[in-house]
């Protein structure tokens, strides 16, 4: 098997003219590279021919791909097969699109193989092939199965990847053939009929467990309230308050009374994930994204790029939540990256090598403290550099992202009075029926109008919002006035009437009264006081 | 150890008789040499021999080891081989379509020579 020409024959006494058994021939196999979460075909070629013993990979590999080379080598000679002592030419095409990461081991390995005669060719002709290799000839886990099992799909092409992998690539067709092989040797079995693999099953991790609870929180009233809404149109949230009140554990609480994910929002996310290399054991989670990036994440971090471009933050946070603590702490450049997603629903990286798109409709939940001190506005406090303390802080913050949240909310201290009092609160349970109830009505409302199902209030577009939450009579001179005096821009008065309309439906009403414009408006002061400071 | 020339020639007797017991050594495996001590203008290749369609070019390391002997095969010497395989097949057009391989033989005291097969790539 290790020799690809049989050894009875002696070509050097019966004057050697050509080559037995082996034929100049390219042997190809398909394989995928990745464009954000796109995967693209790409064709694996290998050449044996005479020459110079030599193995040459070329095709735009990156440093992982040309160090294949040796786990390559490593993994045919672990399972007794060596290389031929000739010239190997393998080729990567389209040879212009940059092939990168480790998945190219298992292609280039088995077309090999196939070169070599240890496989047949046409056993792996209707298959996409990723997988990184080991030395010792195992398959080892790769980013990025679940849209090459999309493409495979597309293709009408079945799947070979690593068994880690094969619950996930399972997700994406239940009709799609998948061989998910521990290793070279179980893959050769099988496509010798020895012993076959089990197509592997599409999973679901078992969400965390131990989620936090909303009834943790003592006091806090008004923002609890907030947080439901939030939570229930999908808005974003600004929390300004003192060291201490609460804001990063009440954010922490918002996904435990977000809805669950639909299939196709859990798809899309997996395949985010996938991509950035975050599934685990090959399940899906249907836990919503949490993403809490620490203020000193850099502009690629956040919105996706570096030399791979990568996802970002506001990609991996899609469908979920963003959470940013210490709003003002992060770079001002970092800051004003958000404010594009946060209208359109993804993000553009466009780079010399690269222009890749990559979704990020996402939640934004920010906290702040009020100035550096932390403590103005606090009754009995004065800061020590005075007014200026919370005007130069607050002016961190652009006026154009501040126009962009929805709900603005100060939050006092927590008194140790209220901290004595038994928690008198809804369960996140509870609440979060309330949030489906509205969530429900959403979907009924847009999908009337022929968007998408996880369309909220929030990302709406406005001519639909004028029709659906355009409030009447009171509550219509009342906003009129109100626009006036704050001077609301015209995506804020938007914003208020979103709002509003999430407060509507959490009390099932068609109608959107003057209570929900009040209330709505009052989420928007602090947001008009912002900008006075700025 | 000085470098007298008494020791010169000792040693380059030594490597005779390790070439020689090499290449008996691949005789009995069915090798048939083709070449020893070939000269090109990028060094010397010990031994060249063919068996089954396939040429080989060896070198042959004596050290007190065999380990010690297979350290000596340094990554230039490995470059000098390929090259002067290029050379001496280019003259050769009727070994053109043959297999090639590199191979060193790790020749130490008491031991029948280590031959180790395919032992260099390009």
């Amino acid at each position: 098997m290790a020799c690809p020409y049989p050894f009875g024959r002696l070509p050097h006494l019966a004057g050697f003219a050509g080559l037995a058994g082996v034929s100049i021939m390219a042997t190809r196999v398909t394989t995928v590279a990745f464009e954000g979460v796109e995967a693209r075909r790409v064709d694996v070629q290998v050449q044996i021919s005479a020459g110079l013993p030599k193995l040459t990979i070329v095709g735009l590999p990156d440093k992982a791909v040309a160090e294949s080379r040796e786990r390559v080598h490593a993994a045919l000679t672990a399972i007794g097969l060596g290389l031929p002592p000739r010239r190997i030419t393998i080729n990567l095409a389209p040879a212009d699109l940059p092939k990168e990461g480790s998945h190219y081991d298992l292609p280039i390995a088995l077309c090999l193989m196939a070169a070599m005669g240890a496989i047949e060719e046409r056993a792996l002709s209707g298959y996409t092939i990723l997988g990184e290799l080991a030395l010792d000839g195992s398959i080892s886990r790769v980013a990025g199965v679940l849209p090459a099992a999309m493409a495979a799909n597309m293709m009408d092409y079945g799947l070979i990847c690593p068994r880690e992998c094969g619950g996930e690539a399972a997700w994406a067709d239940p009709d799609l053939d998948i061989v998910a092989a521990g290793d070279l040797l179980a893959l050769v079995n099988h496509f010798k009929g020895a012993a076959l693999l089990a197509r592997p099953r599409p999973e679901i991790a078992s969400a965390g467990g131990n989620v936090a609870d909303l009834a943790d929180i003592r006091g806090q009233e008004t923002a609890r309230r907030a947080l439901e809404i939030a939570a229930a149109g999908g808005h974003n949230l600004l929390m300004a308050g003192p060291p201490g009140a609460g804001k990063t554990m009440l954010a922490e609480r918002l996904p435990g009374i977000l809805p669950p994910m639909t299939p196709a929002e859990l798809l899309e996310v997996a395949m985010i994930r996938s991509v950035s290399g975050h599934i685990d054991n090959g399940r899906l989670s249907s836990a919503r994204p949490f993403r809490n990036p620490h203020h000193s994440a850099s502009m690629a971090a956040m919105v996706g790029g570096g030399l791979r471009v990568r996802p970002g933050e506001v990609s991996l946070a899609h469908h979920g939540v963003l959470f940013l603590d210490e709003l003002p702490e992060f770079q001002p450049q970092v800051l004003d990256s958000l404010r594009q997603p946060l209208e359109t629903g993804e993000t553009v990286i466009a780079r010399a090598n690269h222009h890749v798109r990559y979704p990020a409709r996402f939640q934004l939940v920010a906290a702040m403290n009020p100035c550096r001190c932390g403590m103005a506005g606090e009754p009995g406090h004065t800061c020590r550099r005075g007014e200026r303390c919370a005007s130069d802080y607050q002016a961190r913050l652009s006026g154009p992202l501040l126009d962009r949240i929805d709900i603005h909310l100060d939050m006092p201290a927590v008194t140790a009075a209220d901290m004595l009092l038994p928690a008198s609160g809804d369960r996140s349970a509870t609440v979060a029926t309330r949030v489906a109830a509205a969530r429900r009505l959403q979907r009924e409302r847009f999908s009337a109008a022929g968007l998408p199902a996880h369309m909220t209030n929030a990302a709406c577009p406005a001519s639909l919002l004028e029709q659906v939450a355009m409030p009447e009579g009171e509550a219509l001179s009342l906003l009129r006035q109100a626009a006036e005096a704050m001077q609301l821009s015209a995506r804020g008065f938007h914003r208020v009437l979103r709002v509003a309309r999430t407060l509507a439906d959490l009390e099932a009403s068609p109608a959107i009264g003057r209570v929900h414009v009040a209330e709505a408006l009052s989420y928007r002061q602090m947001a008009g006081r912002g900008r006075m400071a700025a | 150890m000085t470098g007298g020339r008494a020791h010169r020639q000792a040693a380059e007797r030594r490597g005779r008789r390790a070439e020689w017991a090499c290449l008996m050594l691949l005789m009995c495996k069915g090798y048939r040499p083709l070449g020893r001590r070939v000269r090109t203008p990028f060094g010397e290749v010990d031994l060249i021999a063919v068996r089954f369609g396939t040429i080989v070019f060896i070198e042959v390391k004596l050290r007190a080891s065999q380990s010690a002997a297979l350290e000596a095969v340094t990554p230039r010497q490995q470059r000098r081989m390929l090259d002067a395989a290029s050379w001496w097949l280019a003259r050769r057009p009727r070994y053109g379509r043959y297999n090639l391989r590199f191979d060193v033989m790790a020749v130490g005291a008491r031991r029948l020579p280590l031959h180790l097969q395919d032992a260099i790539r390009a």
